[in-house]
């Protein structure tokens, strides 16, 4: 597994940036279902980051159902995250074709990405606030 | 500052601004006393050139490092190496003539040597002492040891011509023997200046790395620490006698080697020449231990700065710890400065002393103890027991102002060792006989205002030995009894007359109610 | 014992200058303390007040519950200390030197010690004043850490070193906090490694503690927000709540308390438009409290 650059001055809190980080690892296949992630000392040695930070990292994947807590044995990603896997490599030619379509259509990286998450800011907006944690 | 020569001799001069007036207000002292020829205008004369030397002790010490070298920060200056070197040399010499012609008018009884010579002599002494602080700073604190044989060695040319028979052959006269001192000098001059042009593009001197040649093997085959320290006091013991508690033995050492074993070689013929340096071999620890003391009663023997370093300041031990480690290493650094001087005379003693004086004083001895060659033995034992608590209490006893971090109160306490020592030079036995000893009125004041001192001594011991732990109170206990018995075996056996003063004295000498303040003194540094 | 260090309304003056005033934080166990500041701001010296090298003048400094000028071996026995300048004796060597500060500690662990030489590749039989200055805080930081002290403290460990003397220190201080119930405290004007690391953080300016939180508290507290004016502003816009207005002209940065303001209601108010609201950085938070 790559290590993350975790950049403590951004505005996201470190403990997401990892999440982030631990969920496209494990959907592009990096890490794949089944699979140990290093201790918590060990991934708070390897990153400088304080194991506070790791342990939160840990508990939203479990409580996402990515990984699992063994105890005694360390943290594993679950079987079902395969699953997931397979999704997102069957969302991988839907995003290929508009992309394509968008390109035709004269535009260019930026405003697609820019369209692109605009359309999911309102998707956000109108959705009801998921309760965040402190 | 349009030159850069005008700029480097400004900077020299600000520096030691305070010297400068120094030496000129006691050069004008000494012209103003010169109507009663004594010792005390020596005293002025020698402490004025004293001084001067010390002004033109070119060198920055960095923190790190404790002793000087040369100045390494003017060598970014656009200044050639030649003017660097010669800009603190031409200058030294210069104000060593002018020190010198101020004071020959004043030493006017001095007429067996040309004041010529003479100044040929100390300019030259002033390229050497500069020419050694420069060239040899592996040597460190040992540099003033060398220094101080090269200025025998001087003093001792500027004898050559006055020995018999007068008037001298060629050779030894004066104007060959300024020659070739002076040329000794250029010569020296232009070694310095290799030396500093060789330091400034940092090409690994061929002279410095001929000593580090010599020096590198001796470090590594001095035996370093291998086994685990017992307890946090030993290594603290052990950190103490290595940056500090070395500096007495060697310099001891020193002197032995580099001054009085040629001098005794030189003396052997004459007894009562061997007779005198006998007495200053023995004299050695203690007149040394005056400024190693001074040194010593600071919380770091090299730097200037009073303050407990924080690496000591941080580990786990009391202040009753680290002062009781000071008077141990103090201890130690003394049984091995007299173990050297005793090795010493054993060995010169017995192999090629002249035994004429000394012989006889040792039957004075024994007839005076009923022919007993027991009580002769038990007597120098004693005598030396004496000389080694002597030496420790003068490194021991400005403990209470060095560690307590206050700089006026340590200068005052310098200062007033300063005139004792400065009291003791200008010290004149015609005094002496002018005060009649046979008068008791005298006596009894004397010994009252002794009896007061010992009273006040012991009443200030009661007060700051009550906050010292019992254990280090027990020990102390100990030396200071042995100190004292000691020194009163000595009193009473030989002096019938004044028993009762020197009983007293006996017991002023040994340090406690000062070493008793120590620790709470250290406390007060250490906790600001 | 849960507070490792209480200090309680700590004052200090030097001659005229007021180094620290009225200061009263905790330091919990097991946590990693950051104590921020601009230089001169008082941090070596409250450090110093925690090892009795400053006696408190006025207020009380606890460090496991006891004095520490009082009863200097008891609380220097279980602290780690890494100081800012390199105060490490020039002549000892390297082994000399562990070896020395073996006898006072009892849970000196000369196996973790040797591990430590080994990973930072230092030479034994070296002279401490030939090694560079990252060696030298190297060197000092085994000295602090190999008898795993329950309190290590780390006054501006970073100051002008590499950036991989900065890891291995980094490192150390989270291996020190993975060991159940050792503290840190670690004063440091470089805030992304504070950012890093700390749980709790403390900011001194010019003697006062400006802020004593936990980091997440601090960083959900503040945010940063970017307001765009129709009409060029001769001089700052009073903007209630606001820790701190900076900028020029038409754009204007806000550095202010999350709770209490909401960011285009305040806009709006203005008469502003709020092109950006994000949670501001460490760094950007410091420099507003002690600009405020």
């Amino acid at each position: 597994m790559a290590a993350p650059r975790l950049n403590p001055s951004s505005g996201t809190p470190l403990y997401l940036q990892l999440v982030e980080h631990l969920k496209h690892s494990i959907a592009t296949g990096a890490i794949r279902a089944g699979e140990q992630l290093p201790s918590v000392r060990k991934m708070a040695e390897d990153l400088l980051i304080n194991p506070n930070t790791v342990v939160r990292a840990y508990r939203d994947l479990e409580s996402e159902g990515i990984v699992e807590l063994r105890h005694g044995s360390g943290v594993f990603i679950r079987e079902s995250v395969s699953a997931r896997t397979d999704l997102m490599k069957k969302a991988e030619p839907v995003i290929r074709s508009a992309v394509d379509r968008l390109e035709a259509l004269d535009l260019d990286e930026d405003d697609i990405r820019r369209l692109m998450e605009n359309e999911l800011a309102l998707r956000r907006a109108a959705r009801p606030r998921r309760k965040q944690r402190a | 500052m349009h030159s850069p020569t005008y700029g480097l001799l400004w900077e020299t001069w600000r520096r030691h601004r305070d010297t400068a007036v120094a030496i000129a207000g006691l050069t004008v002292a000494g012209r103003l006393l010169d109507s009663e020829p004594s010792s005390l205008v020596d005293v002025l004369k020698m402490t004025s050139f004293l001084l001067l030397f010390g002004i033109f002790n070119y060198t920055d010490s960095t923190g790190s490092h404790g002793v000087g070298r040369f100045p390494h920060r003017l060598f970014t200056l656009p200044v050639s190496s030649l003017r660097l070197a010669a800009v603190p040399v031409v200058a030294g010499v210069a104000s060593v003539e002018l020190l010198h012609l101020s004071w020959t008018v004043a030493a006017s009884r001095d007429g067996s040597t040309s004041p010529m010579f003479v100044a040929v002599l100390l300019g030259a002494l002033m390229v050497f002492y500069q020419a050694i602080l420069w060239t040899l700073e592996r040597l460190g604190p040992l540099r003033l040891v060398v220094a101080g044989a090269v200025a025998i060695i001087v003093f001792a040319i500027g004898l050559l011509p006055s020995f018999a028979p007068t008037p001298p052959p060629l050779w030894r006269s004066e104007a060959i023997v300024a020659a070739m001192t002076a040329g000794v000098a250029v010569v020296s001059f232009l070694l310095s200046w290799r030396h500093i042009a060789r330091l400034r593009y940092g090409g690994g001197a061929s002279s410095a790395w001929q000593l580090e040649w010599l020096i590198a093997p001796l470090s590594a085959a001095m035996p370093a620490r291998r086994t685990a320290f017992g307890s946090p006091a030993a290594a603290h013991f052990w950190f103490e006698w290595r940056s500090s508690g070395l500096a007495l033995p060697t310099l001891v050492g020193g002197v032995l080697l580099a001054i009085v074993a040629p001098l005794s070689w030189f003396a052997r013929h004459d007894p009562a020449d061997t007779w005198r340096l006998l007495l200053i071999t023995l004299g050695a620890p203690i007149i040394l231990a005056v400024p190693v003391g001074m040194a010593f009663s600071k919380p770091t023997f090299w730097s200037e700065d009073l303050s407990l370093p924080s690496f000591v300041a941080v580990r786990p031990l009391t202040a009753d710890d680290l002062v009781a480690v000071k008077v141990k290493v103090a201890a130690a650094a003394v049984v091995t400065s007299w173990l050297l001087v005793l090795s010493f005379l054993t060995v010169w003693l017995s192999l090629w002393a002249n035994l004429g004086v000394v012989s006889r004083f040792v039957s004075q001895l024994w007839t005076f103890h009923g022919q007993s060659v027991a009580a002769v033995c038990g007597v120098i034992a004693l005598a030396v027991m004496v000389g080694m608590f002597l030496t420790w209490r003068l490194l021991v006893c400005r403990l209470w102002s060095g560690l307590s971090g206050n700089r006026a109160l340590f200068v005052a306490s310098v200062l007033s060792a300063v005139v004792g020592v400065i009291g003791a030079i200008a010290f004149d036995e015609t005094w002496l006989t002018g005060w009649p000893f046979d008068d008791p009125a005298r006596v009894t004041r004397a010994v009252w205002i002794v009896a007061m001192a010992v009273a006040a001594k012991y009443l200030l011991a009661a007060y700051s030995w009550r906050r010292v732990s019992a254990p280090y109170l027990r020990q102390y206990l100990l030396v200071w009894g042995a100190g004292t018995a000691c020194f009163l075996v000595l009193a009473i056996l030989h002096f019938s007359r004044f028993q009762g003063l020197m009983i007293l004295l006996s017991l002023l000498v040994v340090p406690l109610g000062r070493l008793g303040l120590a620790p709470s003194c250290l406390a007060r540094n250490r906790h600001r | 014992m849960r507070d490792v260090v209480a200090v309680t309304n700590l004052s200090r003056r030097f001659g005229a200058n007021a180094a620290l005033r009225d200061v009263s934080l905790t330091v919990s166990r097991g946590c990693v303390f950051g104590l921020v500041g601009e230089n001169g701001a008082g941090k070596s010296t409250l450090i110093k007040h925690l090892l009795g090298l400053w006696r408190a003048e006025t207020g009380a400094v606890k460090v496991f519950g006891l004095d520490p000028v009082s009863e200097p071996t008891a609380v220097l026995a279980r602290i780690g200390y890494l100081s800012e300048q390199p105060d490490l004796p020039g002549w000892m060597r390297v082994d000399e030197l562990l070896r020395y500060m073996q006898a006072f500690y009892q849970r000196w662990d000369t196996t973790y010690a040797e591990q430590l030489l080994e990973q930072f590749g230092l030479n034994l039989g070296a002279r401490i004043k030939t090694l560079s200055k990252g060696q030298h805080a190297r060197l000092g930081l085994i000295a602090a850490e190999a008898h795993r002290p329950d309190l290590l403290i780390l006054d501006e460990p970073s100051s002008g070193l590499d950036p991989i003397v900065r890891r291995d220190i980094l490192e150390a201080v989270i291996r020190t906090i993975t060991d159940e119930g050792r503290t840190v405290i670690f004063s440091s004007h470089l805030l992304d490694e504070v950012e890093r690391v700390s749980d709790h953080v403390a900011m001194l300016h010019k003697g006062t503690l400006k802020l004593c939180a936990p980091l997440d508290d601090i960083k959900a507290k503040h945010r940063r927000m970017l307001l765009r004016f129709e009409r060029a502003q001769a001089a700052p816009p009073d903007v209630p709540g606001a820790i701190r207005v900076d900028g020029a002209g038409r754009e204007w940065t806000v550095i202010c308390d999350a709770r209490r303001m909401h960011g285009a209601a305040m806009a709006r108010h203005l008469g502003a438009s709020l092109v950006e609201d994000c949670p501001a950085s460490l760094d950007e938070i410091f420099v507003a409290h002690a600009m405020s």
